[in-house]
C-alpha cells in the first residue's frame, strides 16, 4: 500500500476527532478578573473568614476551568461560578459542620466592627447611630437564618440577583426560593417591629 | 378602615424588579397603596433602608477583606516592588534569614543534648570502674579459688598442647615403660 493511500485512510480518522467548543472560560484571565471580587464578597459573607473566602474562590476558579467543556450557556457565567461557589461552600461546611458552626457562632457579626463600613460616615452622629441599628438588625437576623435560607437572602440582597437566577445557581425552585425570601424577610421585619417598641 | 399591605405584597414590591415586573397588575396596585398609605410607605422605607444598609456594609466589608488579602498575596510574593518602606524591606530582607536562624537553633537544641548525653555516658563507664565497691573477704576467697582453678585448667591444657606425643600414644613412646609393664604383668599372672 502506497504512503497516500495510508494517508488518505488515516485522514478521515484524524478529522473524525472532535474538536471542544470554545468556551466563555477559555480565556479565564478575563473571567477571574470579572468575577472573582464578587464570588468572594458572597463566600466571604457567608462564611465570614477571609482566608477560607479567598481559597474558595480560587477552587471556584479552577473548577470552572477544570469543567468548562460542561459549561452549555444554559445560564450565565456569573450564575454558573456562583453554582460552582455554592457546591464548595457545602461541601466546606458539610465536611467541616461542626467546626464551621462553631466558628460561625463565635464570630457572629457585632455591629461595632462593621459599623466602619457603614456608608456616609461624614453625616450627623444620630443618623449614624439609627444607621447602624437598622444595620446590625439585618446581620443578627442573617445570623439566625436557616442556611439554605441565608444562601438565599445573601444572593438576593447582597450580590442582587433576580430570583430565577438564584433559583438556577442553587438548584432550588422557583417558588421554593421566593417562599426563603418571604421567611427572612418576615425575620426582618419582626425584629425591626420589636426593635420599634424597645425604642418606644 | 385602610387595609394595609400584607406581609407577601410587602416583600413583593422589595423583590421586584422596576424592569422585569413593571407591569404586573397586582404591583402596580401596591405601589399606588404605598403612594396613598404612609404607614405601609414608612415600613416600606424602612424595610428597604436596612436593606441597602446591609448589602452596602456586606460589599464594604468584603472589599476590605479582598484588599488586606490582595495585600497579603502581593507582599508575599513581590517583596520588593510592592513594599516601599524602609522597615518592611528590611523585615522581608531579614526573614530568610530568621528561618535560616530558627532551623540552626531547632537542630541545636536537638544535637547538643544528644552529645553531652553521649559524653557523660563516656566519662560514667570508667568512674564507675574506678568507684566500685570494695567486695567482702567471702567474695575474695571464691574470687581466687576460681582464678587458681582457672589457671590450672590452662595449664594442663597448654602441657598437653606442648607435649610431643599425644596422651593415647604415650606408652609406644616409652618401651622399657611397656617391657616394665609386661613384667609386672607376668609376675602378677605367675
Amino acid at each position: 500500500m502506497s504512503i497516500d493511500a495510508i494517508a488518505s485512510n488515516l485522514i478521515p480518522d484524524v478529522q473524525a476527532v472532535p474538536i471542544p467548543a470554545a468556551t466563555p472560560f477559555d480565556d479565564i484571565d478575563q473571567v477571574v478578573t470579572a468575577h472573582q471580587k464578587r464570588i468572594f464578597r458572597f463566600l466571604f459573607s457567608s462564611l465570614r473568614d477571609a482566608d477560607l473566602a479567598h481559597t474558595l474562590t480560587q477552587e471556584t476558579f479552577l473548577r470552572a476551568w477544570t469543567t468548562r467543556f460542561a459549561f452549555r450557556g444554559e445560564c450565565s457565567v456569573p450564575t454558573w461560578l456562583t453554582r460552582i461557589a455554592l457546591n464548595l461552600l457545602r461541601d466546606h461546611t458539610r465536611t467541616n459542620r461542626f467546626r464551621f458552626w462553631r466558628r460561625a457562632s463565635a464570630t457572629s457579626v457585632d455591629a461595632s466592627d462593621i459599623a466602619p463600613f457603614l456608608p456616609s460616615v461624614d453625616s450627623p452622629l444620630d443618623s449614624r447611630i439609627i444607621a447602624s441599628e437598622q444595620m446590625s438588625l439585618v446581620w443578627k437576623t442573617v445570623d439566625e437564618l436557616s442556611p439554605r435560607q441565608r444562601t438565599v437572602f445573601l444572593l438576593r440582597f447582597v450580590d442582587e440577583m433576580e430570583l430565577p437566577e438564584i433559583s438556577v445557581a442553587t438548584g432550588i425552585p422557583l417558588s421554593t426560593v421566593k417562599s426563603h425570601l418571604y421567611r427572612a424577610l418576615a425575620a426582618v421585619r419582626a425584629r425591626h417591629a420589636n426593635s420599634s417598641l424597645e425604642s418606644i | 378602615m385602610t387595609t394595609h399591605l400584607n406581609h407577601e405584597q410587602l416583600f413583593d414590591l422589595l423583590l421586584a424588579n422596576r424592569s422585569t415586573d413593571g407591569f404586573c397588575p397586582e404591583l402596580d396596585r401596591s405601589r399606588q397603596h404605598v403612594r396613598e398609605c404612609h404607614i405601609c410607605a414608612d415600613e416600606l422605607a424602612s424595610l428597604s433602608r436596612s436593606l441597602t444598609l446591609f448589602r452596602s456594609t456586606a460589599n464594604a466589608w468584603a472589599n476590605h477583606a479582598w484588599n488586606h488579602q490582595a495585600a497579603y498575596v502581593n507582599r508575599s510574593l513581590l517583596p520588593a516592588t510592592s513594599d516601599t518602606s524602609v522597615f518592611s524591606r528590611f523585615r522581608l530582607i531579614l526573614r530568610p534569614a530568621a528561618w535560616s536562624t530558627a532551623a540552626v537553633a531547632i537542630a541545636l537544641a536537638v544535637a547538643v543534648p544528644m552529645t553531652l548525653h553521649r559524653l557523660s555516658k563516656s566519662a560514667e563507664a570508667p568512674a564507675a570502674a574506678v568507684t566500685m565497691p570494695p567486695a567482702s573477704p567471702a567474695e575474695t576467697r571464691a574470687a581466687a579459688y576460681d582464678a587458681r582453678s582457672d589457671e590450672a585448667l590452662l595449664e594442663e591444657v597448654n602441657q598437653t598442647l606442648s607435649s610431643s606425643v599425644p596422651s593415647p600414644m604415650q606408652p609406644l613412646a616409652d618401651p622399657t615403660a611397656s617391657s616394665n609393664n609386661q613384667s609386672n604383668n607376668a609376675t602378677r599372672k605367675n
